[in-house]
C-alpha cells in the first residue's frame, strides 16, 4: 500500500495570480501595425479596381473611405492593444503566454511536459530581427503554445533555456516511463 | 525475459496485402467520386463514348500497379529497440519507431482479411504529425506475434524485472480476468439508446444531397414525370404525410443503428490483465485493441437517458494518441458497460481512487444564462428570422413553452455540473439528459489554459482548459479566485510528481 505524506511549505506553491509577464518587442507592434495597414491598402486598391473609380459617385466613394477608416482604425487599435496584453513569463517549473483583447487566455507549459522547442523566423521576421518560438507538448488540441514578437537572441535564449529545463526535469528525462515503482520508494 | 525477436530481418506482408491494398483504391475512388461514376452509370445509352471506359481502365491498371510497388518495397523488421518500416520504390523512406514510444498495436480484420486469413496490424506513436506504422495483411500468428513482442518489451522494459504474471495475459484470447462481456441483449440495449433523431437527420441530408444529384443526372423533365406520378399530396407538403415520413426515416434509422451496434460491437469482450486491457469485438470486421492501463490518458463515462434506464453506460478510455487517431482505434471503447464493469475499469486507471476523499465543488450561475442562450433563445431566432419575426399568434403558447423549458433546464445543467477533486486527480460530471462523467488523474496533465471573454473576466469568472494528450476538458464559469487556485494546485503536482503522462 502506498502512503504519501510529503510536507509542502505554502510559500513553495507557485501562484498564477502574481506572476509578472515581459511584454513581446516593440519591433513586434511595429510590424503587426505595418502589416494591418497594409492590408487594409491592399483591400482598398482591389475594391478600387473592381468598381472602377467612375462608376460611383462621389457621395459613396466618401462613405467607402469612412468605413474603410473607421475599421482600419479599430484594426489598429486592437493590434496595439493585442501587443499591449500579450506577454510570457519564465517561471522556474513552467512557461507562460497571455494573449487576446475581447478573448483572452493564460496558457501554462509545465517544462516536464514538453517535448522539443523550435525558433522560427519569417522574411518580416528576419528584417526586423524577431522570432516566433513553438513549442510542442504531446496535448493533443491546444497542446502548443506559440510565442511570437521575440526579439531572435531572446528566442534562442529561450529555447536553449526551455530544453535544457525540460531535460533536467524528472518527468521529460525518464523516456521509459512511469514504472510504477518510485511513489513507493518513497515510503 | 524478453521473447526471441519474432522480425530480426527485413520482411514483406502477406501477398495478399496486393488485393487489399487494390480493394483500398477502389475504395478511395468510390468514396470521392461517386457522384461521378453514378452519373457515368445513369447516363442515355445513346451517349455513351469510350473516352470514360477507357479512363477507367487506366485507373485500373495504375492502381494495380501501385499495389504490386507498394507491396514489394515495404518490408519492416525490429532491430536494436527500434521497429523500423522501408517503403517507397523512387522516394525511399524509412521510418524507425522507438518501442517505447509506441502507444497501441491494434490488430484488425475486415471481411476480406477474414476470407485471406490475415490481419491489418496498426501502430500509433502519438506523434504530433500523426505518422502512422500500418501493415495492411499479416498472417494472424505474426500479427499476434508483433502485438505481443511490442507489448511485452514494454512491460520488461518499465518494471525491469519478470515478476510473476508481468504481463498475464500474452495473447489477447488469454486475458484472465473478463470485465465485460456484451450479450444479445445488451447489444440491442445498446442499439436501441442510441441517438436516433440525429441517425435520421443525418438520413435526410444525405437523401437531400443524393436528390439534387439525381434530378440533375436524370434530368428535371424525368423527375417532372415522377412527381406526377405521386400522390399529389407529398408534392403540396402535407403535414400528416411529412410526419409519417419523419417517423418512417426513425424507424430506418433506428434499424440501421441496431444493425450497426451488432457489426460493430457483436461478442465484445473486455479483458484486464496487471498491466492492460483488452477490447476484442465486430462481426465480420474483427478488431482487436490493446490498450496499455498507464498509457490511458483519462476514464470517459457517458449515458443517454435510455442507456441509464437499461443499467448500463459508455465507457472509453483513450490512450495518448496522434490528433488523427484520437476518436479511432487507440481508444479501448465499451458502448455498454454495467455499474461493476465501469468500477473495475475506473479501479485499473486509478487504483487509489476514493470516492471518500473527494471535495465536491459547482460552476458559476453565470452558465445558466449561456444554456439559455444556447438551447432556448438561438433555435427560436434561427425558426423566427427566415418568417421575419411573423410568427401566428397561434405559435405563441409554443414559444412560452420552450422558452420556459429551456430556462428550466439551463437551471438543471448548471445544478448538475460537479467537479470534485481529490488527492491525485479530479472527477467532473455534467449533462442534464446525456450525462458525462470524465475522471483524470493531474499527472496526465500536458498544459493548462485560463480563458474567456473580458466580460466573463469582469464578472469575476474564467474557463479552466485541462490538455491532457488525448483531447482536453474544459471546466467553464469557474469564479477567478478558484479557477487560480486549482490551476496552482495542479501545476504544483504536474511539476512535483514523477509519473509520466504517457
Amino acid at each position: 500500500m502506498t502512503f504519501l505524506n510529503e510536507a509542502v511549505a505554502p510559500a513553495d506553491l507557485p501562484q498564477l495570480a502574481s506572476v509578472p509577464f515581459h511584454p513581446l518587442s516593440t519591433a513586434w507592434r511595429k510590424v503587426e501595425l505595418l502589416s494591418t495597414t497594409g492590408w487594409y491598402v491592399l483591400m482598398l486598391l482591389g475594391a478600387g479596381v473592381y468598381l472602377g473609380a467612375n462608376t460611383l459617385g462621389w457621395r459613396w466613394w466618401m462613405l467607402l473611405l469612412l468605413t474603410w477608416s473607421a475599421a482600419l482604425s479599430v484594426s489598429l487599435w486592437l493590434a496595439w492593444k493585442r501587443w499591449e496584453k500579450a506577454g510570457y513569463a519564465l517561471r522556474t517549473h513552467d512557461i507562460l503566454y497571455q494573449e487576446g483583447v475581447i478573448f483572452t487566455s493564460r496558457t501554462v507549459v509545465p517544462y516536464n511536459r514538453v517535448q522539443h522547442c523550435e525558433v522560427s523566423r519569417g522574411p518580416l521576421e528576419r528584417w526586423t530581427g524577431l522570432a516566433t518560438l513553438r513549442i510542442y507538448t504531446a496535448g493533443s488540441t491546444g497542446g502548443d503554445l506559440q510565442v511570437g514578437g521575440l526579439p531572435y537572441m531572446d528566442a534562442l535564449r529561450i529555447k536553449e533555456f526551455v530544453t535544457a529545463q525540460a531535460g533536467t526535469m524528472p518527468v521529460a528525462s525518464d523516456s521509459k516511463g512511469y514504472s510504477g515503482t518510485d511513489a513507493e520508494s518513497h515510503a | 525475459m524478453l521473447e526471441p525477436n519474432p522480425f530480426p530481418l527485413p520482411v514483406r506482408q502477406s501477398p495478399v496485402a496486393v488485393w487489399l491494398l487494390m480493394g483500398h483504391a477502389m475504395k478511395l475512388l468510390l468514396r470521392q467520386l461517386w457522384a461521378v461514376l453514378l452519373l457515368l452509370f445513369l447516363r442515355p445509352a445513346g451517349s455513351r463514348d469510350s473516352f470514360w471506359d477507357g479512363m477507367v481502365l487506366v485507373f485500373l491498371l495504375l492502381s494495380t500497379a501501385n499495389a504490386f510497388v507498394r507491396y514489394f518495397f515495404k518490408r519492416f523488421h525490429i532491430r536494436d529497440r527500434e521497429l523500423i518500416l522501408e517503403t517507397g520504390w523512387l522516394r525511399k523512406r524509412r521510418t524507425l519507431v522507438p518501442m517505447e514510444r509506441i502507444q497501441t498495436v491494434s490488430l484488425r480484420q475486415s471481411v476480406f482479411h477474414r476470407l485471406f486469413g490475415v490481419m491489418a496490424v496498426d501502430i500509433d506513436t502519438a506523434g504530433s504529425v500523426g505518422q502512422e506504422f500500418r501493415l495492411e495483411a499479416l498472417p494472424p500468428a505474426q500479427a499476434y506475434a508483433l502485438q505481443r513482442y511490442v507489448g511485452r518489451y514494454r512491460t520488461d522494459t518499465d518494471a525491469g524485472s519478470t515478476e510473476e504474471g508481468s504481463y498475464a495475459a500474452n495473447h489477447p484470447g488469454d486475458h484472465k480476468d473478463l470485465v465485460c462481456r456484451l450479450s444479445h441483449a445488451d447489444l440491442v440495449k445498446v442499439g436501441l439508446s442510441q441517438n436516433h433523431f440525429r441517425t435520421a437527420g443525418i438520413l435526410l441530408a444525405f437523401l437531400a444531397g443524393f436528390a439534387n444529384d439525381l434530378i440533375e443526372a436524370l434530368g428535371r423533365q424525368t423527375v417532372g414525370h415522377w412527381q406526377r406520378r405521386l400522390p399529389a399530396s407529398i408534392s403540396q407538403g402535407d403535414l400528416s404525410l411529412l410526419l409519417t415520413i419523419g417517423l418512417v426515416l426513425l424507424a430506418f434509422s433506428m434499424l440501421v443503428t441496431l444493425l450497426r451496434t451488432f457489426l460493430v460491437y457483436h461478442g465484445l469482450t473486455v479483458r484486464l490483465s496487471r498491466r492492460h486491457i483488452a477490447v476484442e469485438a465486430g462481426w465480420f470486421a474483427k478488431a482487436t485493441t490493446l490498450v496499455e492501463v498507464d498509457k490511458i490518458q483519462w476514464v470517459d463515462i457517458r449515458s443517454t437517458p435510455l442507456l441509464r434506464y437499461f443499467g448500463l453506460a459508455s465507457v472509453r478510455l483513450p490512450q495518448a494518441a496522434s490528433p488523427r487517431n484520437l476518436r479511432g482505434r487507440g481508444t479501448a471503447s465499451v458502448p455498454g458497460c454495467a455499474p461493476a464493469g465501469q468500477q473495475r475499469l475506473l479501479e485499473a486507471y486509478w487504483p487509489e481512487w476514493d470516492p471518500a476523499a473527494a471535495t465536491a465543488h459547482g460552476v458559476g450561475r453565470r452558465i445558466i444564462l449561456r444554456q439559455f442562450i444556447r438551447w432556448g433563445l438561438l433555435p427560436l431566432l434561427a425558426i423566427g428570422l427566415p418568417a421575419y419575426g411573423n410568427i401566428p399568434a397561434a405559435y405563441l403558447p409554443f414559444v412560452v413553452g420552450w422558452l420556459s423549458w429551456s430556462v428550466w433546464l439551463a437551471i438543471r445543467y448548471h445544478r448538475t455540473w460537479v467537479w470534485e477533486t481529490c488527492p491525485d486527480g479530479l472527477r467532473v460530471s455534467w449533462g442534464v439528459l446525456n450525462r458525462r462523467t470524465v475522471i483524470l488523474k493531474d499527472h496526465k496533465l500536458q498544459v493548462v489554459r485560463l480563458h474567456g471573454s473580458r466580460w466573463l473576466h469582469r464578472a469575476g469568472f474564467s474557463h479552466l482548459t485541462l490538455v491532457t494528450a488525448a483531447g482536453s476538458l474544459t471546466l467553464p464559469y469557474l469564479p477567478c479566485t478558484t479557477a487560480l487556485a486549482l490551476a496552482d494546485h495542479l501545476l504544483f503536482k504536474v511539476a512535483s510528481g514523477r509519473q509520466s503522462p504517457m
